[in-house]
């Protein structure tokens, strides 16, 4: 079962963060979800889901260090 | 014993035991016999006196003198029967039954000899209507049923009758899935932007869909539409009537067919 308190995100070709949610029902692991999930090539981190804001009024903007990004790559 | 026609369905036979016989006056019963009147024992076909003739003690018999290698004897157990029985129909119960029930023949079970109601295989596959189940339980016809449990996850070769995908979640704050169906995650692309990924890919794209969103908290008019869709996942985003992409707190996404 997927581990809902995490959260993966990853750098999209436009500069701003993607961030994946994992479905509660889902039997995958987080790990899983991320390699499906993230595109191909793309750099992801799994965080927990108390890192990402929940104001979203700027969430254009959100960003993130490329170096961060070093849980996996998407498959 | 029983003169006449067998009965149908109980009746006795008596246990005869033939001698290889040799010069000698001591041979082995098949069975234990307590007298010598509970044997009939024939030399060449004449019947002996019992304690005359012969003795017994338990399976040993004694003859009052030996016979040669060309005699014949046979002996008939008078206190030995063998009684058969072939029980009345609804007469057997679960006690009289030794389990487990072994060496079902390779045509399964029926009740007609001709055809094949229920096989069970070697490999513990049971099929009905089949005699060659593929699979732990493989029906050739219809099931009916008042109810199936789980969670639907695992079927294949449904129908377009039901949905492929759907899921319900909050695109507000941190996107939090309510529920779902063959999701393995949503990803939040930006405001009002997101793309459902499919835990199962879909056949082809040919799938049809519809989505629907608002918001609980004010009245906000806004329409979600598809940007793009694949075997793997589909992403819609959410506009108000300006065409600025907006969050809602109850997006719902529903496929069928693909």
């Amino acid at each position: 079962m997927t581990d809902t308190t995490k959260k993966i995100i990853y750098k999209q070709e436009n500069g701003t963060i993607a961030i994946l949610t994992p479905s509660p029902n889902c039997e995958l692991t987080i790990e899983e979800v991320a390699q499906k999930d993230a595109p191909t090539g793309l750099p992801y981190k799994i965080v927990n889901v108390s890192e990402i804001p929940t104001d979203r009024t700027f969430r254009g903007a959100w960003t993130i260090n490329d170096a961060e990004l070093t849980d996996g790559v998407g498959d | 014993m029983y003169i006449g026609n067998i009965p149908a369905d109980k009746y006795q036979t008596l246990q005869k035991q033939s001698f290889t016989t040799s010069a000698t006056d001591t041979y082995t019963l098949s069975y234990a016999v307590s007298d010598p009147q509970s044997l009939a024992l024939f030399i060449n076909n004449v019947r002996q006196n019992p304690n005359d003739a012969y003795t017994v003690s338990n399976t040993t018999l004694t003859l009052s003198s030996a016979i040669s290698g060309s005699d014949t004897m046979y002996a008939i157990f008078l206190g030995k029967s063998v009684e058969t029985v072939a029980p009345a129909i609804g007469s057997v119960t679960g006690g009289m039954m030794s389990y487990p029930l072994t060496n079902f023949s390779s045509t399964g079970i029926d009740d007609n000899a001709t055809s094949t109601a229920i096989t069970i295989d070697n490999s513990e596959n049971v099929g009905i209507g089949t005699s060659s189940p593929s699979t732990a339980l493989d029906v050739d016809g219809t099931v009916t049923a008042t109810s199936f449990s789980g969670d639907g996850s695992g079927l294949t070769g449904v129908g377009g009758e039901t949905a492929s995908v759907w899921v319900n979640f909050n695109g507000t704050g941190t996107v939090a899935i309510r529920d779902d169906f063959n999701v393995s995650s949503i990803t939040d692309n930006g405001t009002g932007d997101y793309t459902v990924n499919f835990t199962s890919s879909l056949a082809n794209t040919n799938y049809s869909f519809t989505t629907a969103s608002g918001k609980n908290s004010a009245i906000q008019y806004c329409v979600t539409v598809e940007i793009s869709s694949s075997t793997s996942n589909i992403r819609v985003q959410n506009s108000n009537l300006g065409a600025a992409l907006v969050d809602n707190d109850l997006v719902c996404v529903h496929i069928f067919g693909g």
